[in-house]
C-alpha cells in the first residue's frame, strides 16, 4: 500500500467549510478584547493570532492536496472549529482568571503553543506517517505501554483536586491517561480483529451454552482495569471513559448484548460498592444529586454553573460579558458553562453538534473502510471523543457525577488537545484508507 | 428465510452495499455485514446520548432559565420593610400622652465593618466613639468566668459599685438572670475616668469584669453579623449629617434620618398606666408570629414592654409596609426591582384614654404632697415608735360611677419611662425595683394589695343589711373595746379595742357606725352566733375597759360570720378578684374564708380571723383600684363596671370606635339599704360626728375643716361628698391591741346626689385615713370641680388649663426617710 501513487488534489470542500472557524476565530477574538477593553476601535494585534490560525488553517489544507491525500473532507474543519473555539474560550478566561491569581498569565499562550504542536502531529499523522499496520503488530506493546503509564501515575502521579491524574517529567507535566486511551484502542481494535470470530461463536458444555471464555479473559482483564483506574486513580471520568470505549468494541466486535449487560451491570455495581467505601466519589454523587446541600463548599462548583447555565439563556450574555471567574476550575472542567453563559445553548448546543458530527464522520469513515483493523480503530477512536464529550458535559449538567475528564479540543490542557489532535489525524489518516468497495483485505 | 442462521435474522445492510457486492461478485463477508448493524446501534446510542445533553441543556439554559434567575437574583434583590408608625395616644381631651418622633439614628452592620484587627476598623470605631460621644462601660462577660466562681465575682462587682447588705445579693441575681439572655451583661452604662480607671484595675482580678466603649459592648452582644445593630438613637442632626457624608470612609455605618422614637411627653406622671416600648428580645423575636407562623417583628424593632403599650400592642403597631429593593455588590441600594411597587405601612391606631392629664397630675401631685405632709407630720409630733415606717408610696385611683372610666391612676413614686426607651442603665433599674426607693416600677393602683381598714365597713354593713343580720334599728353598744374569753378560762381571753378606746361610742346604730367608724359594732356584725369545734359554748363577749381593766355586760356574737361576709364581698362585690383593666399586673388581693386559710396557711379559721375581717384587716387585702370599683357600685345605687383606660380606638382611616361600658355585676343588695349606706358615708364627711368631718387644730385650739379646698369656709355652694375613712392597721401589734404602722385610705364620691367621682386614695404606711389620705382625695376633689366648673380655677390646676409640670415627680426628691425599716411589716 506504501506505493500507492499519490496525486495533487484541490479540496476545495474543506477549504470552503474552513471559512466558518476562520470567521469565527478573527470575530471571536476581536469580541473578547474589545469587550474586556470595552472600546470598539481594534488594532492588528489583537487578530494577528486569528489571522495565522487562519493562515495554519489553510496551509493544512492545501499541503493535504499536494500530498495528494483524498480523506475525508468534513473532519478538518470540524476539528479546526472545535479548538478554535477552545482557544477563543481560554484567551477570554485569561483576564478574568489571571485577576484572581497571576498564575494564569500566559494561560492562551501556552494553549497556542499546544495547538500548534497538536496541528503538527495531526499533519504528521496524516501525511507522513504511513504504517497503520505496525500499531496492529504492536498491539501488546501497545497495551503495556498503555497500562504502565496508567500504573506510573498511580504510583508517581501528582494528586490534583483529589485525583491522581499527571504525572510530571522534568518541569512538564502530562496527563498519561490522556494518550494511554488511544493505546488502549489501538490494542483492542487489533485484539478484536484477530480474535473477532472466535469471539462472536459459543460452545456447548454439556446444557449450557458458554462464551468463548479464554478469549474473554483479556476483557475481564480490561473491565478490572476500569475498576482499578476508579479506585486507585479515583478517577470516576477516566474509568467510565475507558469502560464505554471497551464496551462499545465489544459489542461492535462480538454483537453480543450479552457481554455488554454483564459488563454494563457488574460494573454499575462495582461502582457503587466504590461509592460506599471512597469518600470523594460520595462527595461528587452527593453534588450531583444536591449539589444545594452544600452551595458554599463542595457544590459551589456545580452551583454556580447552574446559574452560568441558566444566565446564559438561549443567547448568552455575549462573549466576554459573562462572570466566568465565579465558577471554580471553569479553565477545564466547566468550560462547558462558560460557552452557556455567554454563547447560550446555541452556543453549547452548536459544540455538540460539531462533536457529534466528527464522531458521525468516525463512524461513517470505520463503515465504509475495508481493513477490519482500521475499522475497528476508527470505532474506538470516535467513540472516545464521543463518550468523551458525554461524560464531561453530562456532569456539567448534572445528569452524571462531575468527573474530571476534558471536553475535547476546547478545554485547556496540553496532554488532552495533543491526544484529541492525534486521534483526529488518525481518523483522517484512515479515512484516506481505501474504502471496503476497493477489495477485501490489504 | 427460514434457513437462514438466526443471527442473520435482523441484518442490516445498505442497499447499494448489496448490489455492488451482487454485481461485482464478491461474495461478502457475513460478519461485515453485522458489523455495520452493530455500529449503527452504537452510533444510535451515541446520537441517544447526545440528544438527552441537548434536551437538558434546552431545558436549563431555556425552560427551567427563570427559576435559577430568580434564585441567583434572590442574592441580590432584598425585601426591606418600612416601619409603621405606632398609634399615638391622648388623653380624654386630646392632650398627647405618647407619640412618635423622627429621630436619627446611627447603626453598625458587622458584616460591612472592615475586617476585625485591621487599622481601618479601629479608624471606623474611633471616629464613631468620638463623635458620638460613646461612653466607656462596665461589662460583665460571663463566659470569661468559670461557672463557680460567677457568684463569689458578681458579689465582689457588686460591692465594689457601692451596694450592701441584700442589694449585694439582689445585684447578684439581676446579673445571672441577665447572663442568661445575653453574652455581656451591661453594668454600668457610662463610667467617669476614675471609676474606669478603677474598674480596669479590678478587672485584672475578677475574671469576666471588663471596661469596654459602650460601642464594643453593642458589637458583643449583637445576634448575628449580618443584623444591623443601633448603636445611638437620637443622634444631634448635625453629627449624623456628618457621619452620613463621610460614608465611603467609614464602611459598616448606617445613618438613618427617619426613624421613629416613642416620645413620652406627658412626662413619668403617666408611666405606671402608659408603659414603655424597648426594643425587642431575642425570646419575644421568636415568640411573637403570625397565626402563619411567620414573624411579627424583626430584631431591631421596638415593641410595647409595659402597661397600655404592651397591653394594647396589636391595636398601636399597625402593619409594615415595604419593597423590593435591587443592592450592587456592595450592599448600596440601586433602586426598586423593576415591576414592583412599594407597599405603603399602614399606621397603627390612635388610642384616645379615659383618663385626664390635667386631674392625673393633679391627683400625682396631692398624693406626693399628701406623702410628704405624712412623714412631717409624724416627724413633728415626735415619738416616733421602734419598727415605724414613714410613708414613700401611695396610689390615688379616680373612676367615672356612671360607666367605670378611668379618670386617674396614679402610683407614686413614679418612674421615667422615657429612660426605657432611650435606654435605661443597670443603676436606675435596681433604683427602680429597689424596696428602699418605694419600688417606682410598681404601679400600686393596681398591684399593691394592701388591707383596707375601715372602708371596707360599708360593704360589710350593707352585707349585714341584706342577709337580715341587722336592720338599720339594730343597736350595739361600745364601751371601748370588747374581751372574747377563751374556752378554759372564762376570765381571761383577748381583747379587741375599737379605735375610739376611751369610753367608746356608746350605742351604735349602722349608720353611725359607719360614721364614727366604731369598730365593737362590726365586731359584733362579724362574729356568728355560733359554736367552735370543742367549745362549750356559743362565741361571747363581754363589754371591756382598757383603763379600768373592767368587764361589762356579757353578750353572745349573733353576725354574720366567715362564710356570709365571703359571699357578700366576692358574689356581690368584686373583691378577692382582678378588675380585668387594661394593665398588667393586677393583683387579686385577698378575700378570705376558711378554705382559702387552709390551703394557703394551713391553719384553721377562727373567730379572731372573723374580727379581724370584720374591720377590714388582718388576711383581707385589696387593691386601690378594687376599693375603688365596689365605691363605684355604691356611688351609683348598684352597679359595677369593669374599670376601662381606653374611651375611644381611631383607626388609621380616622374612623372612631368607642369603647364599650362593661357591666361586671349588679347588685342584689336593697336600693332603700344602699341609700342608707349612702346617708351614712356622707355623714362621714358632712356630720360634725363624722370621721372625716373636721379636725381639732391644736395651735389655733379650733376645730378645722377636713375639706379646706373642695367645700372651703365661706363657699355657699356645697359639694356633698360621701365617703369612708380607713386605717389600716400592719406591722407588729402590742399587747393592747396596736400597731406600729398604719396605711391611710380614704374612699368616697361626689357629688352625692349624682355622683360624677369616685376617689380612693391610699398612703402607705401614711398613718390614719382621716388626717392623711383625706387631704389627698379633698385636693383630687377639688381639682375635678375645677376642672368641671363647679369651682373656680387656680387653687389647684393652673387657670390656663394646662397640666401642671409636677415638681413632686422626679424620684430623687421623694421623701426618703429615716432608716428604720420593719422587716415584718404587712
Amino acid at each position: 500500500m506504501a506505493s500507492r501513487v499519490r496525486r495533487a488534489t484541490f479540496r476545495s470542500t474543506e477549504l470552503q467549510l474552513l471559512v466558518a472557524p476562520s470567521l469565527l476565530m478573527i470575530v471571536g477574538l476581536l469580541t473578547i478584547f474589545l469587550a474586556g477593553r470595552g472600546e470598539v476601535g481594534w488594532a492588528w494585534s489583537d487578530i494577528w493570532v486569528s489571522l495565522v490560525y487562519v493562515g495554519a488553517m489553510i496551509g493544512i489544507s492545501l499541503s493535504f492536496g499536494l500530498v495528494g491525500f483524498r480523506g475525508d473532507q468534513v473532519i478538518l474543519p470540524v476539528t479546526l472549529t472545535l479548538a478554535g473555539f477552545g482557544l477563543l474560550m481560554i484567551q477570554r478566561l485569561q483576564a478574568d482568571l489571571t485577576a484572581l491569581d497571576e498564575g494564569y498569565a500566559g494561560l492562551a499562550e501556552r494553549q497556542l503553543l499546544y495547538l500548534s504542536i497538536g496541528l503538527g502531529l495531526m499533519w504528521f499523522t496524516v501525511v507522513v506517517f504511513r504504517h497503520l499496520h505496525l500499531l496492529q503488530r504492536f498491539k501488546y506493546s501497545a497495551l503495556m505501554l498503555s497500562l504502565g503509564m496508567m500504573v506510573a501515575t498511580v504510583l508517581f502521579g501528582r494528586e490534583v483536586y483529589g485525583a491522581k491524574l499527571y504525572i510530571a517529567i522534568g518541569p512538564l507535566q502530562a496527563q498519561p491517561s490522556e494518550i494511554a486511551k488511544v493505546g488502549l484502542v489501538l490494542f483492542l481494535a487489533a485484539y478484536l480483529e484477530d480474535k473477532r470470530e472466535l469471539m462472536g461463536a459459543s460452545y456447548r458444555l454439556g446444557p449450557l451454552t458458554l462464551p468463548p471464555l479464554p478469549y474473554l479473559f483479556p476483557m475481564v482483564l480490561m473491565w478490572a482495569a476500569c475498576l482499578m483506574i476508579l479506585v486507585l486513580q479515583n478517577d470516576l471520568g477516566t474509568a467510565l471513559l475507558f469502560f464505554g470505549i471497551f464496551v462499545t468494541m465489544l459489542y461492535v466486535a462480538s454483537g453480543r448484548i450479552v457481554y455488554v449487560s454483564v459488563a454494563l451491570v457488574s460494573f454499575m455495581g462495582a461502582c457503587w460498592l466504590a461509592y460506599r467505601a471512597f469518600g470523594r466519589i460520595g462527595i461528587r454523587v452527593q453534588n450531583w444529586l444536591d449539589p444545594w446541600q452544600d452551595p458554599l463548599d463542595t457544590g459551589l462548583q456545580q452551583v454556580q454553573s447552574d446559574y452560568a447555565m441558566a444566565a446564559g439563556g438561549f443567547f448568552g450574555t455575549g462573549l466576554g460579558l459573562g462572570q466566568p471567574w465565579r465558577i471554580p476550575i471553569v479553565e477545564t472542567d466547566y468550560v462547558f458553562s462558560l460557552i452557556g453563559e455567554e454563547l447560550g445553548a446555541i452556543g453549547t448546543l452548536s459544540v455538540l453538534a460539531l462533536v457529534f458530527t466528527l464522531v458521525v464522520r468516525g463512524y461513517v469513515i470505520a463503515l465504509t473502510r475495508a481493513d477490519g483493523y482500521a475499522r475497528f480503530v476508527a470505532v474506538g477512536l470516535s467513540t472516545i471523543l464521543g463518550f468523551q464529550t458525554l461524560i464531561i458535559v453530562g456532569g456539567v449538567v448534572r445528569l452524571l457525577p462531575l468527573t474530571g475528564i476534558t471536553l475535547p479540543f476546547i478545554s485547556y490542557g496540553g496532554s488532552s488537545l495533543l491526544t484529541n489532535f492525534i486521534i483526529v489525524g488518525l481518523l483522517l489518516h484512515i479515512s484516506g484508507l481505501p474504502a471496503r468497495e476497493e477489495g477485501g483485505a490489504t | 428465510m427460514a434457513q437462514t442462521p438466526r443471527r442473520h435474522r435482523l441484518r442490516f445492510d445498505p442497499p447499494t452495499g448489496k448490489k455492488k457486492a451482487k454485481r461485482r461478485g464478491l461474495p461478502m463477508a457475513a460478519d461485515q455485514l453485522f458489523l455495520n448493524r452493530r455500529m449503527m446501534v452504537a452510533r444510535s446510542a451515541l446520537a441517544g446520548g447526545f440528544m438527552v445533553l441537548a434536551g437538558r441543556l434546552g431545558y436549563m439554559q431555556v425552560v427551567d432559565r427563570d427559576h435559577y434567575r430568580n434564585e441567583a437574583r434572590s442574592n441580590s434583590q432584598h425585601y426591606v420593610t418600612t416601619r409603621a408608625p405606632r398609634g399615638m395616644i391622648y388623653d380624654r381631651s386630646g392632650r398627647v400622652l405618647s407619640e412618635n418622633r423622627t429621630a436619627w439614628e446611627v447603626r453598625v452592620v458587622p458584616d460591612l465593618l472592615p475586617a476585625k484587627g485591621t487599622l481601618a476598623r479601629r479608624r471606623v470605631m474611633d471616629t464613631l466613639i468620638a463623635e458620638l460621644e460613646l461612653p466607656e462601660a462596665l461589662v460583665i462577660d460571663h463566659r470569661k468566668c468559670p461557672e463557680q466562681s460567677q457568684p463569689g465575682v458578681y458579689a465582689q462587682v457588686a460591692m465594689l459599685r457601692g451596694r450592701v447588705g441584700d442589694e449585694v445579693q439582689r445585684s447578684v441575681e439581676a446579673i445571672t438572670k441577665l447572663a442568661k439572655s445575653n453574652y455581656l451583661v451591661l453594668l454600668e452604662e457610662r463610667l467617669t475616668i476614675e471609676q474606669a480607671a478603677q474598674f480596669r484595675e479590678a478587672g485584672r482580678t475578677l475574671p469576666g469584669l471588663q471596661v469596654m466603649n459602650i460601642l464594643d459592648y453593642e458589637l458583643g452582644n449583637a445576634p448575628g453579623s449580618a443584623t444591623r445593630v443601633a448603636i445611638k438613637t437620637k443622634v444631634p442632626r448635625d453629627t449624623a449629617l456628618r457621619l452620613a457624608s463621610n460614608a465611603l470612609y467609614l464602611p459598616g455605618v448606617e445613618v438613618d434620618g427617619e426613624v421613629l422614637v416613642r416620645d413620652y411627653p406627658a412626662g413619668p406622671v403617666m408611666a405606671h398606666v402608659l408603659g414603655y416600648v424597648g426594643r425587642i428580645s431575642p425570646e419575644e423575636y421568636a415568640e411573637r408570629v403570625n397565626p402563619v407562623g411567620t414573624k411579627l417583628y424583626e430584631i431591631e424593632d421596638y415593641l410595647g414592654k409595659a402597661g397600655l403599650e404592651s397591653k394594647l400592642e396589636d391595636l398601636l403597631r399597625g402593619e409594615k409596609g415595604g419593597r423590593w429593593v435591587v443592592r450592587d455588590v456592595n450592599g448600596v441600594e440601586i433602586g426598586l426591582v423593576p415591576g414592583t411597587q412599594a407597599i405603603p405601612p399602614k399606621p397603627g391606631q390612635d388610642l384616645k384614654l379615659t383618663i385626664d392629664l390635667e386631674l392625673q397630675a393633679a391627683a400625682s401631685r396631692a398624693l406626693a404632697q399628701g406623702i410628704r405632709y405624712s412623714v412631717e407630720d409624724r416627724k413633728e409630733i415626735g415619738n416616733v415608735q421602734e419598727g415605724e415606717t414613714f410613708a414613700k408610696s401611695g396610689a390615688v385611683v379616680a373612676l367615672n360611677p356612671k360607666n367605670g372610666q378611668v379618670l386617674a391612676l396614679v402610683s407614686y413614686p413614679h418612674y421615667d419611662n422615657q429612660l426605657f426607651v432611650d435606654g435605661i442603665s443597670q443603676a436606675k433599674w435596681l433604683e427602680y425595683t429597689d424596696p428602699e426607693q418605694g419600688q417606682p416600677y410598681v404601679n400600686r393602683a393596681i398591684a399593691s394589695a394592701q388591707p383596707p381598714g375601715s372602708t371596707l365597713k360599708v360593704f360589710h354593713a350593707l352585707t349585714g343589711l341584706h342577709e337580715k343580720k341587722i336592720t338599720p334599728e339594730t343597736i350595739f353598744t361600745c364601751t371601748g373595746a370588747i374581751r372574747v374569753p377563751w374556752d378554759w378560762n372564762e376570765a381571761q381571753g383577748d381583747i379587741w379595742p375599737c379605735w375610739k378606746k376611751e369610753g367608746g361610742h356608746t350605742n351604735m346604730n349602722v349608720t353611725s357606725a359607719i360614721k364614727e367608724s366604731c369598730d365593737i359594732y362590726f365586731y359584733n356584725l362579724g362574729v356568728p352566733r355560733d359554736k367552735p369545734a370543742g367549745a362549750s359554748e356559743y362565741l361571747r363577749y363581754y363589754d371591756y375597759n382598757i383603763e379600768a381593766k373592767s368587764n361589762g355586760q356579757m353578750n353572745y356574737f349573733d353576725g354574720l360570720g366567715i362564710k356570709l361576709i365571703h359571699k357578700g364581698l366576692t358574689e356581690q362585690f368584686w373583691f378577692g378578684s382582678a378588675t380585668n383593666l387594661d394593665l398588667d399586673g393586677e393583683a387579686d388581693g385577698v378575700a378570705p374564708n376558711e378554705a382559702w386559710l387552709r390551703r394557703s396557711n394551713g391553719e384553721d379559721w377562727s373567730a379572731g380571723a372573723t374580727i379581724n375581717t370584720a374591720i377590714g384587716q388582718g388576711y383581707f387585702q385589696a387593691t386601690p383600684l378594687q376599693l375603688a370599683v365596689n365605691t363605684v357600685a355604691i356611688a351609683n345605687r348598684g352597679t359595677l363596671y369593669r374599670p376601662t383606660l381606653v374611651r375611644e380606638v381611631i383607626g388609621s382611616d380616622d374612623t372612631v370606635a368607642q369603647a364599650s361600658t362593661q357591666v361586671l355585676r349588679r347588685l342584689t343588695i336593697d336600693p332603700a339599704h344602699i341609700e342608707l349606706v349612702r346617708e351614712a358615708m356622707r355623714g362621714v364627711v358632712h356630720d360634725d360626728d363624722g370621721s372625716a368631718n373636721h379636725w381639732f387644730n391644736k395651735t389655733t385650739g379650733l376645730n378645722e375643716t377636713r375639706w379646706p379646698l373642695t367645700n372651703p369656709p365661706g363657699e355657699e355652694d356645697t359639694i356633698l361628698i360621701a365617703g369612708k375613712t380607713g386605717t389600716a392597721e400592719v406591722g407588729n401589734r402590742d399587747e393592747d391591741g396596736s400597731y406600729a404602722n398604719q396605711h391611710a385610705w380614704f374612699t368616697c364620691f361626689a357629688p352625692y346626689d349624682d355622683p360624677e367621682i369616685v376617689v380612693t386614695a391610699l398612703v402607705e404606711y401614711g398613718g390614719e385615713g382621716s388626717t392623711y389620705a383625706v387631704p389627698v382625695v379633698d385636693q383630687v376633689l377639688r381639682a375635678y370641680f375645677e376642672m368641671t366648673g363647679r369651682r373656680e380655677r387656680g387653687l389647684v390646676l393652673r387657670e390656663d388649663g394646662q397640666p401642671e409640670a409636677d415638681p413632686a415627680v422626679k424620684p430623687e426628691l421623694m421623701p426618703v426617710p429615716g432608716s428604720t425599716v420593719n422587716p415584718n411589716q404587712d
